[in-house]
């Protein structure tokens, strides 16, 4: 492609550049008959367009999704010049956006970042902010989902979608992947002191159960956030997180309430560095945390809970009201290539929903660790807690503050 | 509508507390009114339109909040995400939750927090802010008041994560000396006092440092002891000072977040925490606003009960 004022940019599978080329040159032509100037650009743009429309879009690597991208009405349109992706600190590498940039020349990539998918939520629903991308984790998907916060995703924008375990796609909060694709996925288990406790807790339950005795012992935490306490507390017990009936968390509080002495901190942000410190005799932890905690400090075993625990999953996905959704749907078609993946696993030490990138050579060390790539046996006695309706976020949210306020 | 006039109480008499015969904080409200007591006033009297700049900054900043807040208050929240999430109108079902047991319970321990904090700030703070308007030579009275101010230039948030350093059992300092109070009620305290000190001592300070000293001596002369010197004038004289300090620290104490979750582990629930999971957590906005307007009537009664004792007990001292 000649490169000057008139260069267009389209996402659009590498094989397609010849046909849209040739549109392009075509149409520039007749119109030129009909006495119609245009500029190759202009060209170009109605040449993508037609070839979408015509040759069923994606040039056969999306597949079976024309309607869809008709609808969406984006394929063959130029990336625009500002993606703004709205984040988690440090859950990208940053070698990767500039290989994006450098690789998207006129498309300049800027990350912004929360704490909580709850600042995230709040911002977001309170409209602004400009961002086109953000990372939201599955349970707040269904709420801004329902609320209309999520654009639809085009698959025929993202063919390396087809390089997803289909056991991370089409999941239960989000049939067909309307909204999200997962990004990274993890769960929440928990880590001790194995010179100072006398237990070897390997199932949710015995975490609850271990609580009084490594109380007396030194710190407890449990990571702060209602779906970590009462969502938690409810899949130990074997009840639905997701619950509507009240009884159900008013037993869980039941269940908490004596423990509660035996919980003597309630935090999330710095409990990692506490715990590689080896402050903390038994906390519960993320998996990606917990793949840090492991390997910082020999004293504290990790653990990969058997039998019901959380799994959680973090997802891609696009601002209904975005400005960039083209190099929105690039920057995601991008980072689902496994090459890119690899890099950003790496980066992040969490585990992907892709499959290809297992694959490949690099991918070993993190693929080959239980506490990251948990063996499928075991995720898939874990629940996602998926918060559908504002009832379920109040009660939980309640039964919270019960335990909390409990001495 | 009483409550912002309350709300301006404390900065009101902070800045009258230096005059030797402070107007009463009710008169002195709302800086709209030209005219003093009575239309007996003794300065120049200006054009009542002066007073706009300060009446939109306050219909501004505090009236269409507050009014805002109100109006989600008394909405109704929706049973799905979809669609709009609020519908307005006049559900008092909000407030009525929030005199559940559940949370009345947190405002008692929130409360008693608070006064308890504003008690240490003052047994720590009055003795500091005597010592700098007595016992400082007048060189290096300016120099106290910077070292007093000088922790506000740093993040509020930086300063309480160093008590963290310094509580932690397992750390250098505490360590040593075998203290082990963080993730404790008494962590909490520190935290308060430490964080609201300075509020406390400036107003004090300068009540103490305008007070006519000339009274103790003429008292002790006289045969006073200077436990009832103290007793009889200098606490009178600056009674507007510490009026305006206690409530500076403890309102700000009451909906205070930052302090119990970081030094307390956040194991302490405190009202501020609730509406922060009200609004952010559970994403319900309506009876978050509830909460945040019972906390605000709460104070103003407990404001009006203070002030109102407190002028009493100044009239009965002269």
């Amino acid at each position: 492609m000649k490169h000057g004022n008139d260069e267009i940019r389209v996402l659009a599978p590498e094989s397609m550049k010849p046909r849209m080329d040739r549109l392009a040159s075509l149409s520039r032509r007749s119109m030129k008959d009909h006495g119609l100037q245009v500029s190759r650009r202009e060209a170009l743009g109605l040449g993508a367009l037609a070839t979408m429309v015509l040759a069923g879009c994606g040039g056969g690597s999306g597949g079976g999704t024309s309607t869809k991208a008709a609808a969406s009405g984006l394929a063959g349109k130029p990336l625009e010049s500002d993606l703004l992706i709205y984040n988690f600190a440090d859950y990208v590498d940053p070698k990767d956006i500039k290989a994006f940039m450098k690789a998207n020349a006129g498309t300049t990539v800027k990350e912004t970042y929360y704490a909580s998918t709850d600042e995230m939520e709040a911002k977001v629903k309170a409209g602004g902010g400009d961002y086109d991308i953000i990372v939201p984790g599955q349970n707040s998907i269904p709420a801004l989902g329902q609320a209309g916060h999520l654009r639809e995703l085009d698959h025929s924008l993202l063919p390396n979608l087809k390089n997803l375990d289909p056991a991370w796609k089409d999941l239960d909060y989000d049939k067909g992947n309307k909204f999200s694709v997962v990004k990274n996925w993890g769960y929440t288990g928990f880590y001790y002191r194995n010179d100072v406790l006398d237990t070897q807790p390997k199932t949710l339950m015995e975490f609850f159960e271990a609580l009084p005795a490594a109380a007396a012992k030194g710190r407890t935490n449990m990571l702060e956030g209602t779906t970590l306490i009462i969502g938690n507390a409810m899949i130990a017990m074997g009840l639905n997180p997701d619950s509507e009936d009240p009884a159900d968390y008013d037993k869980a509080v039941k269940f908490l309430q004596p423990l509660a002495k035996s919980i003597k901190t309630l935090d999330a942000s710095t409990y990692q560095a506490d715990s590689e410190a080896g402050k903390i005799v038994l906390g519960q932890g993320w998996s990606t945390d917990m793949a840090k905690i492991a390997v910082a400090n020999k004293d504290v075993t990790c653990v990969a809970p058997d039998g019901p625990a959380e799994r959680w999953a973090d997802n891609w996905c696009i601002l209904a009201d975005a400005k960039a959704p083209v190099a929105a749907h690039a920057w995601i078609n991008y980072v689902l290539d496994p090459k890119v993946d690899l890099r950003e696993i790496k980066f992040t030490g969490a585990a992907t929903p892709n499959a290809k990138t297992w694959e490949l050579p690099g991918a070993q060390e993190i693929r080959d660790n239980p506490l990251v790539n948990v063996p499928s046996e075991k995720i898939q006695k874990y629940t996602f807690i998926l918060s559908p309706t504002p009832k379920v976020l109040n009660l939980r949210q309640q039964a919270y503050e019960k335990f909390r306020a409990t001495r | 509508m009483s409550t912002p006039d309350l709300q301006t109480g404390p900065d009101v008499s902070t800045t009258s507390a230096p005059s030797p015969t402070p107007p009463p904080p009710a008169a002195a409200v709302g800086g709209a009114k030209p005219r003093r007591r009575g239309g007996k006033a003794t300065g120049p009297r200006y054009p009542a339109w002066l007073a706009a700049p300060l009446l939109t900054y306050y219909l501004v900043i505090f009236v269409a909040p507050l009014l805002l807040l109100v109006a989600f208050a008394l909405a109704t929240q929706a049973d799905s995400f979809a669609g709009e999430q609020y519908a307005f109108g006049f559900n008092l079902s909000n407030f009525e939750a929030v005199f559940d047991g559940l949370y009345l319970d947190v405002f008692v321990q929130t409360f008693l927090l608070a006064a308890g904090g504003t008690l240490a700030t003052v047994l720590v703070g009055f003795p500091l802010a005597y010592w700098m308007a007595r016992h400082v030579s007048s060189k290096r009275k300016m120099l106290v008041v910077l070292l007093v101010m000088i922790p506000f230039w740093t993040s509020f948030l930086i300063r309480t994560f160093a008590w963290k350093l310094i509580l932690d059992g397992n750390g250098a300092f505490a360590g040593a000396l075998g203290i082990d109070i963080l993730y404790t009620w008494k962590a909490i305290l520190i935290g308060l006092v430490y964080g609201y000190l300075p509020l406390f001592v400036l107003p004090v300070y300068a009540s103490l440092e305008r007070m006519d000293w000339t009274l103790v001596d003429g008292a002790k002369d006289l045969g006073a002891t200077p436990w009832r010197a103290f007793r009889q004038i200098t606490l009178p004289l600056t009674r507007p000072g510490i009026m305006a300090g206690t409530l500076l620290v403890f309102i700000p104490m009451a909906g205070e977040y930052v302090i119990p979750q970081m030094l307390g582990g956040g194991r302490f629930l405190f009202i501020g925490s609730v509406i922060q999971g009200q609004f952010i957590g559970a994403s319900n906005w309506p009876f978050g606003s509830a909460v945040s307007i019972a906390l605000m009537l709460i104070l103003s009664a407990f404001v009006v009960l203070y002030v109102v004792s407190a002028l009493k007990e100044e009239q009965f001292g002269e």
